[in-house]
């Protein structure tokens, strides 16, 4: 069963994204789902059933269930389902209420992707589930940089790079985060800054890194043939893939290669599939992908077909995946610019792609954009997801 | 008679200079280095280390008993040697007992083992004796002690050197202790020591064994008798009827290894003896145990004092040593463990226990129900992991919290199939990279709720060296 074209976004919000102080994990939940909801001309009681993205209840004072959405909405009785799928519970949730969609369970659904992460000590947040959590033994000293750092480390040796590659990567981002108002960070870097900072895991370095950031995002989706009823252009899905590969196995096996993620490539054939692509480099006019760690992207770009094996760095010696160049990439800034409050990150690129679609991206709308691409990647490399949207007439 | 049958050795690699100690204090001088455990060893990691060359060292050979000896062993409350036995993969019908309590706890061991197999109540009992003693920050002992281990397989036949011989005394003075209720060793006035303690025991112990014996004192080729004071006077040797120039030199500018000192000094005297001269050896401890070594026909061990000796070492500096001591303090304590969980897992964490799949032929590690490759559910082999290998890929990780950031994490292609993936140790970080070979080592990773967590890490090996 195909998805394409049956499903259509009528609403769409992202909140501002940053160290959010002085919103809770309600207020910036809240906040997406009335500006979701409202982008599409409704009101929370129109909402059939709703599916919440949130990866950890360790690191949020609430977050475990679908309560967590349908307390502080106060849309009882209507169903509400948590999603949790490491890195891509955004992108999850959207698929599943796609699921619901399409199946004719329901006519309007609402997806709301939150996470906040900076009301906890830093020892208690991503960097403790992989240092105090996880298996006492096996894996330790690992943490989430350190598992992309890994595959730097091969990229780097096996194509006789060094990290300069990488920094281009966080310097394009960076530019382009500063064009967007919901950026976690808004300013300009330099390759130099990126080569001097600190580093983490190396050859990563903190530039290279997304940060620790609070935000929530949300759409309303409907069956197409309804998408007449609301008052924005609406943005079609063409095709949706989600794929697993090994998890916690991964490091201990001959079935890592280290220079790509098969999940995605997994996923991107389901999705490329469905949507008749075949030559995304051309076909794809902006894209928004995984950018966790700036060698992320670049792997990326091979592993969604954009370049050869071992060639996707070329991309960024051109410009042609910044603003205004073959395939932009990241428009928003991506995980380096925006941040990365992981159930809100794959909402948010689909927020950011409709954005674009609908032409109102403002300084960084690519010209002309009609198909776009977001890509989420979890575990490291367990499960991907890849949507490809349109615009709609 | 028990004779050695095997042995083998382990020093730490890491070394730190006397004059640093010297320095941190105001004081000018010292001489030398001396040899650290490092952070993540203890007396347990040391006698695997020994051990496992020990029973590579026999080929195959395994004991029926593990004897561990040590003033440094890691529980009050559970068997060292039962530890050794898991991270040895040694049966669990392997019996295991713990000697300590004293410097002397070594011969101790060693007695027993040869009794038991005398008595023949034991046919090979691997005995190993490993120290790592910690003096006080400051004190005189501190630049004196150094660490290492050794581990035996004691057994009837013909072998590196026969033991026999012993001769044990106690004596109850206050010449070095450690309190149950502190870290510290503590030391007495160093001349009460060496003029009511070393010159009187020690001597009497000497002449002992040659009296007990009926040897003659033309008949003893070597003798080995380290203490944490130096050289023994040489009014010892004479009234034993020894010639002091015939000492044994141990490892002694590496520091005095506590219990272990006197095995590393046997250690290295049977990779320099010929066959039929004879070593006494003691070892001392509120008392003494002297004991006879007679050097055997076999070749002195590969995994011996020299290789480990031959090994690169590393630099330490005075306040790495310093946070090490602290034993991964600032690490997290709130670590996740379950007792449940390190002991089923306990034969592919320790053990390095893997199974190949009958089909296709993946390693799998961790064990898991079904092939990560081809899906088979049944059909697959018990392996061991092999233990040494090449770096595929790794990373400095400076997150991770550890007395000697950053911690590097290496994924390691296993010779013989598979992979690991660990903590580097030992290494100099300019010179591993991609490609490096390396080699399985038993390490420490962190303490949490009171548990020391043993497992593995990867320690570079030269060019054309197998490792154990």
């Amino acid at each position: 069963m195909s998805l394409r074209d049956r499903i259509a976004i009528v609403g769409a919000y992202a909140t501002r994204f940053g160290e959010r102080f002085e919103s809770s994990y309600n207020d910036l939940l809240v906040e997406a789902a009335l500006g979701a909801v409202g982008d599409a001309g409704l009101r929370l009681a129109d909402v059939d059933a709703a599916w919440l993205g949130t990866y950890s209840t360790v690191t949020t004072e609430t977050g475990e269930s679908g309560a967590s959405l349908a307390d502080p909405l106060g849309i009882y009785p209507k169903p509400v389902t948590r999603i949790e799928n490491q890195c891509v519970t955004g992108a999850d949730a959207f698929r599943n209420a796609v699921f619901a969609v399409a199946a004719g369970a329901c006519d309007v659904a609402l997806v709301v992707g939150v996470e906040k992460m900076r009301d906890v000590p830093p020892r208690d947040s991503m960097v403790a589930a992989a240092v105090q959590y996880r298996h006492p033994l096996l894996g330790k000293g690992l943490t989430s940089p350190g598992v992309f750092a890994l595959a730097a480390t091969r990229y780097l040796h096996r194509n006789g790079l060094d990290r300069s590659i990488l920094a281009k990567v966080a310097v394009k981002n960076h530019h382009h985060g500063r064009m967007n108002p919901r950026a976690h960070f808004r300013m300009e870097i330099t390759e130099e800054q990126v080569l001097a900072a600190p580093m983490v895991s190396e050859p990563l370095g903190l530039f290279d890194c997304t940060p620790t950031t609070d935000g929530a995002a949300a759409v309303v989706i409907t069956r197409r043939e309804l998408a007449g009823r609301y008052p924005r252009q609406p943005v079609l899905l063409r095709g949706l893939g989600l794929a697993s590969d090994m998890w916690r196995n991964r490091y201990f096996s001959e079935h890592t290669d280290y220079e790509g993620f098969a999940a995605t490539r997994a996923a991107a054939e389901i999705a490329y599939r469905e949507a008749g692509i075949r030559e995304p480099l051309e076909e794809i006019d902006v894209a928004e992908v995984h950018d966790c760690f700036t060698i992320t992207e670049i792997l990326n770009y091979e592993d969604l077909g954009f370049a050869p094996r071992g060639e996707g760095w070329r991309l960024l010696l051109d410009g042609q995946t910044a603003l205004g160049g073959r395939l932009p990439v990241n428009t928003s800034g991506g995980l380096k610019a925006c941040g990365h409050p992981i159930g809100a990150t794959g909402v948010r690129m689909i927020v950011d792609l409709v954005e674009q679609l609908r032409g109102e991206a403002g300084e960084r709308q690519v010209g002309g954009a009609k198909l776009g691409l977001f890509h989420s990647l979890g575990g490291p490399g367990a499960v991907a997801c890849v949507g490809i949207l349109s615009q709609g007439e | 008679m028990p004779s050695v049958l095997a042995y083998g050795v382990y020093l730490p690699r890491h070394r730190l200079e006397r004059s640093e100690i010297a320095h941190a204090y105001g004081r000018k001088g010292g001489r030398g280095q001396r040899s650290v455990a490092a952070h993540d060893e203890d007396s347990v990691t040391m006698g695997a280390e020994a051990l496992i060359g020990c029973l590579a060292a026999a080929g195959g050979a395994r004991p029926d008993r593990v004897y561990f000896a040590s003033t440094t062993p890691p529980y009050f409350e559970k068997s060292a040697a039962t530890l050794l036995s898991a991270y040895c993969d040694l049966p669990a019908a392997t019996g295991a007992a713990d000697f300590g309590g004293s410097l002397r706890a070594g011969a101790t061991a060693l007695r027993a083992a040869c009794d038991a197999v005398a008595a023949g109540s034991a046919r090979v009992v691997a005995v190993v004796v490993s120290d790592a003693r910690r003096p006080e920050p400051g004190s005189d002992l501190e630049p004196r002690i150094g660490a290492g281990a050794m581990a035996m397989l004691i057994g009837e036949g013909t072998g590196v050197a026969e033991i026999s011989g012993f001769y044990e005394t106690q004596d109850n003075l206050y010449e070095s202790w450690r309190p149950a209720e502190s870290g510290w060793v503590q030391t007495g006035d160093p001349s009460l020591a060496r003029t009511q303690a070393l010159r009187p025991v020690l001597g009497d112990v000497l002449a002992g064994v040659l009296r007990t014996t009926g040897r003659q004192p033309s008949e003893i080729a070597g003798v080995a008798v380290p203490t944490q004071h130096g050289r023994l006077p040489a009014a010892a040797f004479r009234a034993a009827g020894l010639d002091e120039r015939a000492v044994a030199a141990e490892p002694e500018e590496l520091g005095y290894a506590g219990a272990a000192a006197p095995f590393l000094a046997v250690a290295g005297w049977l990779e320099r003896a010929s066959e039929g001269e004879t070593l006494l050896a003691v070892a001392y401890g509120d008392g003494a145990a002297g004991f006879l070594v007679r050097r055997g026909p076999a070749p002195a061990s590969p995994q011996g004092l020299g290789r480990e000796q031959a090994q690169a070492t590393r630099p330490l500096g005075y306040v790495q040593y310093l946070r090490g001591l602290g034993l991964l303090e600032g690490a997290p304590s709130e670590m996740f463990t379950s007792a449940a969980m390190l002991h089923r897992e306990e034969h592919q964490l320790l053990g390095l226990g893997a199974e190949r799949c009958g089909s296709c032929g993946a390693v799998q590690y961790p064990l898991r129900r079904i092939c990560w490759q081809c899906g088979a559910t049944e059909g697959f082999r018990a392996i061991r992991l092999g233990r040494t290998g090449e770096v595929l890929t790794l990373t400095r990780e400076h997150l991770y919290p550890s007395p000697e950031p950053p911690t590097t994490m290496a994924v390691i292609s296993l010779d013989g199939g598979g992979r690991f993936f660990c903590q580097l140790c030992d290494f100099d970080p300019q010179a591993v990279g991609i490609g490096a070979r390396v080699e399985l080592a038993p390490r420490l990773l962190h303490q949490a709720h009171g548990i020391r967590h043993y497992f593995w890490k990867a320690r570079p090996v030269k060019q054309g060296e197998a490792g154990a």
